[in-house]
């Protein structure tokens, strides 16, 4: 009888600190995601959330410590064959470009693209055929109700609009990964609800990882786990 | 509450010092130019003045030769007959001495210091004057010459006058009385004319006399001379006057380009900040009080930047002043001035306008501030939506500049000054269309960049729309100074075309011989020539001066050869060319008749020796020999009307190209060594170019500084774009744009702006270089041309718009590339 191979983490931090001037935001950090999971990083405003997020998603690299990435060959032993922390900055552009999807808190849509050429972006920077992305783009605004709306630019839409846009541009190419930050902290609780929603439905739907880092409390219900930064330190709190 | 305004100011420009310092850089350099140029142009007058003072001193009028030279008899008459004391007569002409090239001054060395008052020289010692009188041969040598040469004590010196040589007797020296003044080599009236072999003949007689005595004077003067005040030479004095026009007005565009980058700066420094201003305005800070914080921030930038100007100005006045010194000494005269002079008034004038610039260009950026809406001063998306409609409103208000242009340039036909008004208007019509036409190529390129480049390719078009606030000043500051280089490259492609096709209109013969004033042809000589083989033919030439009431004239009197007169007619009447062939009547140069408002039919009264004369005008001649000959007769009617029959040169015809060396060789064996000066057509026309370009080498270099200072213009916008842009290429590169998906992304937008830029100045520049051609050079110099369209200065233009955006856009994309992506995509 063969016992059930433990799913393998996508992404994996291990000991990992980052020191801005003289305040250490992260110190010897340890954390994991399997694909499909959905992770909640909580912790005050200036614990680290967003840091670790950026770490996450190439957008910094640490000062210490090793960034995996695993896409189930185990090359070295240590859990992936892809070390973040040692790509150069082109390197970690193409990584994003086909494994990370963000979400901001104040959504950071392009202002001079339309809503369908916004979401269109990350497909075109990974080179898909303008007819497929079109499809793709179609299909997406559809399932996060914003039919009828692609031909508007985003000073046109409504905050809630906005950030709907900005979920199906992070999940337009299929990314391993959905990094939100503080993807509620600019709505109402109305509409902040209704994205979450939806946020949490793709990326169940389409099993992307998601890792949000929030300080409200009604998003650690949606979690699968929720982890705590406290002084430094991330620390696994019951959902 | 002014003083928290302006340490916040303070504040804003220590943590952002690049835009302080384009903002500095963009007055600095419009001001320096302007004082640059001005100082040069001070020098340059100064230079004229010294020349004209060095020949006149303290003379009050003239006695002149009326084409030849004055008999002695005349100096005599004057001081005997009429009893005029304060006469004292010069002989002019030039010597060679130890390989150097001078001017020989022969005087009455009792008579000078009365008379001119040794205003452009003075002896060593006083003495020396009487040793010229005494000594044969006796000359007083440049201190700075005796010093080369070693000359100390009594030394004879070899010297060459028209082709001669002689031996002269160095008795002492002269220097310079006054600073940078030319001293020629001094002699004794009659050595002089033992000198230049023209024993009994006077170059002209000076006068110290008052208006009763220049009455007597005029009446009893013998055909053949004429009185004339002691003034200076109005027409070069004109033609020198509508260069430094020209120079100043070149100063003051790159001043104009200046303000440009200063509104565009002081526009973004009150665009970053309207979030302050509007929270300011919001807790209840008065709009006037706003207004005065930010005006008084720009006098501030501007005392800073004015002064940091008139340092550069001075600086480059030492390097421009050779440049002006060399076109205007390429006219006429030469001088010792080689450095430019500080000027109180130049200063003063350069602070006022700087400062002046400055206050005008930030009252825009000050008002906006001032009027914004609280809520509207804080988006970005209001700001850009009004400058679309701005962009729009500024393309509409073209048209009234344009008809300004056109009343200013239709009421005053001969204003020089108005003339350069028009031509301002033009450029702001020109700046005000601009930013709409960026704004259309850009809608117009979209299809094309998502064709061709997908999104990134719309981003990049649509990025230079999206900000407009930004990158419509500097398109229009860029597309302004590229259109002066257009226009000022096709006025001179087309000057240069002029110039060529009259010089090979004029130069008729294949090689010119021509004699000094000392060492004259004779008839021999010019059957010896025509005689050669492989001559089919010769011209003759003789060049006089005419003094008359309009200052002195410059006639050409001309015996043409088989090729015919050489004249580029402008207006003739019919039969013109037969009639000045075979009748007593002229043909005048354009600038000529356009100075004194001549047309063919006119008559034009010249002295001759026998009186004064009406001249019919039968034509008018294309001439662009500045400050040359004026007026043409033929040689048979100035023999018998000027009793002279002296040729100054003769032109050879040669039957094959190929012969001319041959011919040449032939006709230095004809005369004695060094007696005239051979040169061949292509020679000629290898000179005047030289000359030429040497003439627009300075529009080259003030052209360069414009340019400098749009480049600036551009890289401001870029910076602050970079800046504003920041998150958003935070997103993307967030997204998985790579660094140099980013830095192409960045140069392709700056790309555009240059291409926008060069599409704009195109037009620009060829509306002002028809009217540099057909009005400014018309009205400076009375000279026409046609207007070449050629490709070349559009082309290099249009390369220099977008070769001055992309190297503008190097350092921002580099910028973006280092920015820290985390930082950025944290600052909301």
């Amino acid at each position: 009888m063969h016992a059930e191979p433990k799913p393998r983490p996508q992404v994996r931090l291990v000991e990992v600190s980052k020191t801005y001037g003289r305040t250490t935001v992260l110190d010897n950090v340890n954390f994991a995601a399997e694909r499909g999971e959905i992770v909640v990083v909580i912790g005050r405003s200036g614990s680290g959330k967003s840091t670790l997020l950026r770490l996450i998603g190439g957008l910094e690299e640490p000062d210490r410590g090793m960034i995996f990435y695993g896409d189930g060959v185990d090359r070295d032993g240590l859990g992936g064959d892809r070390r973040l922390d040692r790509m150069s900055e082109s390197e970690r552009a193409a990584f994003r470009r086909r494994e990370i999807g963000f979400v901001f808190q104040f959504f950071n849509l392009i202002p001079t693209l339309t809503v369908a050429e916004n979401v269109a972006l990350p497909l075109a920077l990974n080179g898909v055929d303008k007819a497929d992305a079109a499809v793709r783009v179609a299909s997406l605004l559809a399932e996060l109700g914003l039919d009828g709306s692609g031909e508007r630019f985003p000073e046109e839409l409504s905050g809630g609009e906005q950030q709907r846009v900005a979920i199906a541009r992070a999940v337009a190419h299929n990314p391993g990964i959905v990094l939100a930050d503080e993807p509620t902290g600019n709505l109402d609780l109305e509409t902040a609800e209704r994205v979450l929603a939806l946020l949490d439905d793709v990326c169940r739907r389409h099993r992307t990882t998601l890792v949000m880092a929030t300080h409200s409390p009604e998003v650690i219900g949606r979690a699968d786990r929720v982890l705590t930064i406290r002084n430094a330190r991330l620390v696994e709190t019951p959902p | 509450m002014r003083d928290l305004l302006l340490r916040a100011s303070a504040r804003f420009y220590l943590r952002h010092p690049w835009q302080l310092a384009l903002a500095i850089a963009g007055v600095a350099l419009g001001v320096a130019v302007y004082v640059g140029v001005a100082l040069a142009n001070d020098s340059a007058r100064r230079a004229f003045e010294l020349s004209s003072e060095a020949v006149t001193g303290r003379t009050t009028h003239r006695v002149l030769p009326i084409g030849g030279a004055l008999p002695d008899e005349v100096f005599t008459d004057l001081v005997t007959r009429l009893g005029i004391s304060r006469a004292a007569p010069v002989i002019e002409a030039g010597i060679a001495v130890g390989g150097r090239r001078l001017s020989l001054l022969g005087i009455d060395p009792l008579k000078e210091p009365i008379v001119r008052g040794f205003v452009g020289w003075v002896p060593e010692r006083a003495s020396d004057g009487a040793r010229l009188l005494i000594e044969p041969g006796a000359v007083l040598l440049p201190e700075t010459l005796a010093a080369d040469l070693g000359v100390d004590g009594d030394t004879s010196v070899e010297a060459r006058l028209g082709g001669r040589s002689a031996t002269l007797l160095a008795v002492g020296t002269v220097r310079a009385a006054a600073r940078d003044t030319d001293v020629p080599v001094v002699t004794d009236i009659a050595t002089a004319q033992a000198l230049t072999g023209r024993f009994g003949l006077l170059y002209r007689i000076d006068l110290r006399i008052d208006d009763d005595d220049a009455a007597r004077v005029a009446a009893a003067l013998p055909p053949g001379a004429t009185l004339v005040p002691a003034e200076r030479d109005t027409a070069f004095e004109q033609l020198t006057q509508a260069f430094q026009v020209n120079l100043t007005a070149l100063g003051l565009l790159a001043l104009v380009v200046g303000m440009f980058l200063i509104y565009s700066t002081m526009a973004f420094a009150i665009v970053q900040r309207r979030a302050v201003f509007g929270t300011l305005l919001a807790i209840g800070l008065a709009r006037r009080d706003l207004l005065v914080g930010v005006w008084l921030e720009a006098l501030v930038l501007g005392v800073a930047a004015t002064g940091l100007g008139l340092a550069l100005g001075h600086v480059l006045a030492q390097g421009l002043v050779d440049l002006v010194l060399a076109t205007i000494g390429d006219f006429s005269f030469s001088s010792r001035v080689t450095a430019a002079e500080p000027s109180v008034r130049v200063y003063l004038l350069g602070a006022a306008l700087g400062i002046g610039a400055t206050l005008v260009s930030a009252l825009g950026p000050a008002v906006d501030a001032a009027r914004g809406a609280p809520a509207a001063a804080m988006r970005r998306a209001a700001l850009e939506r009004q400058s679309r409609a701005r962009s729009r409103l500024a393309a509409w208000c073209a048209l009234p500049a344009l008809v300004a242009a056109a009343v200013v340039l239709s009421i005053g036909s001969r204003s020089l000054m108005l003339a350069f008004a028009g031509l301002f208007f033009v450029l702001v019509a020109g700046a005000l269309v601009t930013p709409a036409v960026t704004s259309l190529l850009m809608r117009a390129l979209e299809p094309l960049a998502e064709r061709g480049f997908g999104i990134p390719g719309l981003l990049a078009v649509r990025g230079v729309t999206a900000s407009l606030s930004r990158t419509g000043v500097a398109t229009a500051a860029l597309a302004v100074a590229v259109a002066t280089v257009i226009g000022i490259g096709l006025m001179i492609t087309s000057f240069r075309g002029s110039l060529i096709e009259w010089l090979e209109t004029t130069l008729t013969a294949d090689l010119y011989v021509s004699f000094d004033e000392s060492a004259r042809s004779d008839d021999d000589l010019v059957t010896a020539i025509a005689a050669l083989p492989d001559v089919s033919g010769t011209s003759l030439t003789r060049v006089a001066r005419l003094p008359t009431a309009l200052g002195d004239l410059g006639l050409r009197a001309a015996q043409p050869g088989p090729e015919g007169w050489g004249l580029e007619i402008v207006e003739a009447q019919a039969g013109a060319l037969e009639r000045l062939g075979s009748e007593p009547v002229v043909a005048v140069a354009e600038p000529l008749a356009f100075r004194l408002e001549l047309r063919p039919g006119d008559r034009l009264t010249l002295p001759t020796a026998a009186g004064e004369r009406e001249f019919p005008i039968v034509a008018v001649y294309r001439d662009y020999d500045a400050g040359g000959s004026s007026i043409v007769v033929s040689l048979a009617q100035y023999r018998r009307l000027w009793n002279d029959d002296g040729v100054s040169s003769i032109g050879v015809h040669v039957t094959e190209r190929s012969r001319i060396p041959a011919v040449e060789a032939a006709i230095r064996e004809l005369m004695p060594r060094g007696s005239a000066r051979i040169i061949s057509t292509d020679g000629v026309i290898e000179i005047s170019l030289a000359v030429f370009d040497r003439t627009f080498k300075i529009t080259e270099v003030l052209r360069l500084l414009a340019a400098i200072i749009a480049f600036l213009g551009v890289l401001s916008a870029l910076l602050s774009i970079e800046i504003e842009k920041a998150r958003e290429h935070a997103v993307l590169r967030a997204l998985g744009l790579g660094p140099r998906g980013l830095a192409t992304l960045t140069l392709t937008q700056t790309t555009l702006l240059g291409a926008a830029a060069a599409i704009a100045a195109i037009p620009i520049g060829t509306a002002l270089a028809a009217l540099l051609v057909y009005v400014i050079n018309r009205r400076s110099f009375g000279w026409t041309m046609s207007l070449d369209p050629a490709a070349e200065p559009a082309l290099a233009g249009a390369a220099l718009a977008v070769g001055a955006a992309l190297v503008a856009g190097i350092y921002p994309a580099l910028r973006m590339r280092r920015a820290e992506l985390g930082r950025a995509l944290r600052e909301e």
